[in-house]
């Protein structure tokens, strides 16, 4: 796997303020990376210098081999870039849309022609080709804003919280896309302020925080190096004497660091374990006799993982 | 260098391309367009009658002259030029205030940032696309202008020179309305801030050179104590002159003036009109301090060669500033030694309004070029901390 961006040291002050504190960051060709981090980590300001839409203070990026500041062209002609709140010209049909940036890429007549089709076709909008922008909902508009990115087939495409906005249906039809590109060799970078979201999608990660880099890695990998469980979530089946029995089993095993009742039959265990422990745990409880309705990880959002990492001294977690 | 024109070209293109698509959408260009024609046509009309009624007046008062038709053709071309001046004035940053702001407020500026598409191609080509539909307003015109012939006493080349003074007008105020708009976030703030400017290229300019050269021209010093003005240089009778050795105050420069398209039209007005001691035509030799006009003792006198005038027009162009009449006009005028003060300030400022505009107009688009650029924005500014980088 060859690296396809590589950014080395990039900093980034507005006025004073550190936005970025050198970052480094390295994806792979191919890969579904995410960035996440919360508001004011530093994530829109990397993926707009790497979109060469920003310039860093100090610090370069390569994107399939194009320095963003160098050859801030080069990068733009690999780059597909969809930025967090994006706009669409409302007094344009959808082919004029992508035709219009089909134009600004210096594609001919002939290839926008196809190059509309096709997109119109994958982001599933062939059949309001002649709708004005302005009449799609938020999540069409999403889908033509993804497939304005995608106008000279970039190699790395920059999403920059795609799903910010969309109903459950539109994210499950984003995600679904996204894995569709990835299976044509694209490499996407994707950031998000919700973990899991990503944590479905991206093949790896990278956490941010305060213009740093934290992590970077697998999900796992991360979730190792922090040192940081996941949260388990139990229904167990009984009454209060039974689910505080449970409580008790299930807290003497080792990789559990925590185990209380949330609810009247939900118990949350604070697990370090990976998922060899998990199904020994959940095993080893169902052969105790206790009865569990649903054995699940909590969707942990990022702050909540944060939370986990704020008693560590920033040099460990780093 | 090729790539780089080629670049330049696909986004004026591209950008042009959209922009008409959604400015030329549905009727109301149309509209815009029959409204501003109607406008004109109806003060056309207007005017022609109220000359129509005081060359009535002047017949019936025994008075009159044969060339009263040549006066209506030049009132009209005058108030077609004047009004369509101030429109320009008006419509040309109007269209083009929005130009980048309006693309910031959209959220559609990086979008378009992103893409290869040069960035002095998006500047030009939203330029080119918000000025079309003016030009299109302004040629439209001509027909209208047209009108003159039917009464004479203006030559095709005041036409060329109006509509010149025109073109220009529209191309330098609407690159005013681009640089004003990719400097601010807010449409709002760009067509506020265009405004003020145009408010002061127009009024403000014009207010500032003829207070300062009333100032000059007639120092308080020398108004209160009149012994001053009778021991002064003495050479000029008059003792008004403002090239009298007395006054503290210097002229005020010409090139305040240049960028005034309303100036610039008195000029080309001034071309047309049989009198050389007309309003404009004093107004435009005070400018640029030639001969007549400029306080100089010759009184109004009836001795302008009324008849040729018209007729010099057709070859003033040439004439080099006080070296008299050329051949050509020699023979038409009958008394040439009489008029070489109005030869001499013929297209005396009008070019200077043309040149002026478009420098300053290049000079704005680089500007806004850097402005919308995102990674080239105040390199300056910027360098220096790669600097420390390296170091």
């Amino acid at each position: 796997m060859t690296a396809i961006v590589t950014a080395r040291g990039l900093v980034k002050r507005y006025n004073g303020t550190l936005a970025l504190g050198g970052l480094d960051l390295e994806i792979a060709a191919g890969e579904i990376f995410g960035l996440v981090g919360p508001n004011g980590a530093g994530k829109t300001t990397t993926l707009r210098i790497l979109a060469t839409l920003l310039a860093p203070t100090a610090g370069d990026a390569e994107i399939a081999g194009a320095s963003i500041r160098g050859n801030p062209d080069g990068v733009r002609r690999v780059v597909g870039y969809m930025p967090d709140s994006f706009g669409v010209y409302d007094d344009m049909k959808v082919w004029e849309y992508l035709d219009f940036f089909g134009r600004c890429h210096g594609m001919p007549a002939d290839r926008r022609r196809r190059m509309i089709g096709d997109l119109l076709e994958l982001v599933d909008l062939g059949a309001r080709r002649d709708a004005y922008v302005a009449t799609l909902s938020r999540g069409m508009q999403q889908r033509l804003c993804l497939a304005h990115a995608l106008v000279h087939d970039p190699a790395v495409l920059i999403l920059d919280e795609p799903a910010s906005g969309l109903d459950p249906r539109a994210r499950v039809e984003l995600r679904e896309l996204l894995r569709e590109l990835r299976s044509l060799g694209k490499t996407i970078l994707v950031s998000s302020h919700i973990l899991p979201e990503l944590e479905e999608l991206c093949t790896s990660l990278a956490i941010m925080d305060h213009g740093l880099v934290l992590a970077q890695g697998s999900l796992p990998e991360i979730e190792a190096r922090l040192r940081v469980g996941a949260v388990l979530r139990l229904r167990i089946l009984g009454d209060g004497a039974a689910v505080l029995a449970a409580r008790e089993h299930l807290a003497a095993d080792p990789s559990v660091v925590a185990a209380d009742v949330v609810g009247d039959d939900v118990i949350e265990i604070g697990f370090t374990g990976d998922d060899e422990a998990a199904a020994r745990l959940l095993a080893g409880a169902v052969a105790a006799g206790i009865r569990i309705v649903s054995f699940a990880r909590a969707a942990s959002d990022l702050e909540e993982l944060f939370l986990q990492v704020t008693g560590e001294p920033r040099a460990e977690v780093a | 260098m090729r790539a780089r024109l080629v670049a330049v070209g696909t986004g004026i293109a591209a950008v042009g391309t959209k922009e008409l698509r959604g400015r030329m959408r549905g009727p109301r260009a149309f509209i815009a367009l029959t409204f501003y024609l109607a406008l004109l046509a109806g003060f056309t009309l207007m005017i022609y009658l109220l000359q129509e009624q005081s060359a009535a007046s002047q017949i019936a008062f025994g008075g009159g002259n044969p060339y009263v038709a040549g006066q209506v053709g030049q009132a009209v071309f005058t108030t077609l030029l004047f009004l369509q001046v101030v429109l320009v004035v008006f419509l040309a940053p109007a269209a083009t205030t929005g130009a980048i702001s309006l693309e910031r407020e959209k959220q559609t500026l990086d979008l378009l940032t992103a893409t290869p598409v040069s960035t002095l191609g998006i500047v030009l080509g939203k330029l080119a696309s918000s000025l079309a539909f003016v030009i299109v307003l302004i040629l439209a015109s001509i027909p209208l202008t047209a009108v003159v012939f039917v009464f004479g006493g203006v030559a095709p080349e005041d036409i060329v020179r109006g509509y010149a003074v025109l073109l220009v007008t529209a191309v330098g105020f609407g690159s005013l309305g681009v640089f004003f708009s990719s400097i601010t976030r807010r449409t709002q703030s760009a067509t506020f801030l265009t405004y003020l400017a145009v408010l002061f290229l127009t009024a403000g300019t014009a207010f500032s050179w003829f207070f300062w050269n009333q100032m000059a021209s007639q120092p308080v010093a020398q108004v209160i104590r009149p012994e001053t003005m009778s021991s002064g240089a003495g050479v000029d009778p008059s003792g008004t002159s403002a090239t009298s050795e007395q006054p503290a105050l210097a002229r005020p420069p010409e090139a305040l003036l240049w960028l005034n398209p309303v100036v610039a039209a008195i000029d080309v007005v001034c071309g047309v009109d049989v009198n050389p001691y007309s309003f404009a035509c004093q107004v435009i030799s005070t400018v640029t301090g030639a001969a007549p006009g400029n306080a100089t003792a010759q009184p109004f006198q009836d001795a302008v060669p009324v008849p040729a005038k018209p007729m010099v027009n057709l070859e003033g162009g040439a004439v080099e500033p006080g070296t008299g009449v050329d051949a050509g006009a020699d023979v038409l005028v009958v008394a040439a030694d009489q008029v070489p003060a109005d030869a001499s300030t013929r297209d005396s400022f009008w070019p200077r309004t043309a040149a002026a505009w478009l420098v300053a107009s290049v000079i704005l688009v680089v500007l806004s070029v850097q402005l919308v650029s995102p990674t080239r924005r105040w390199r300056l500014i910027l360098r220096r901390p790669r600097r420390e980088a390296a170091a």
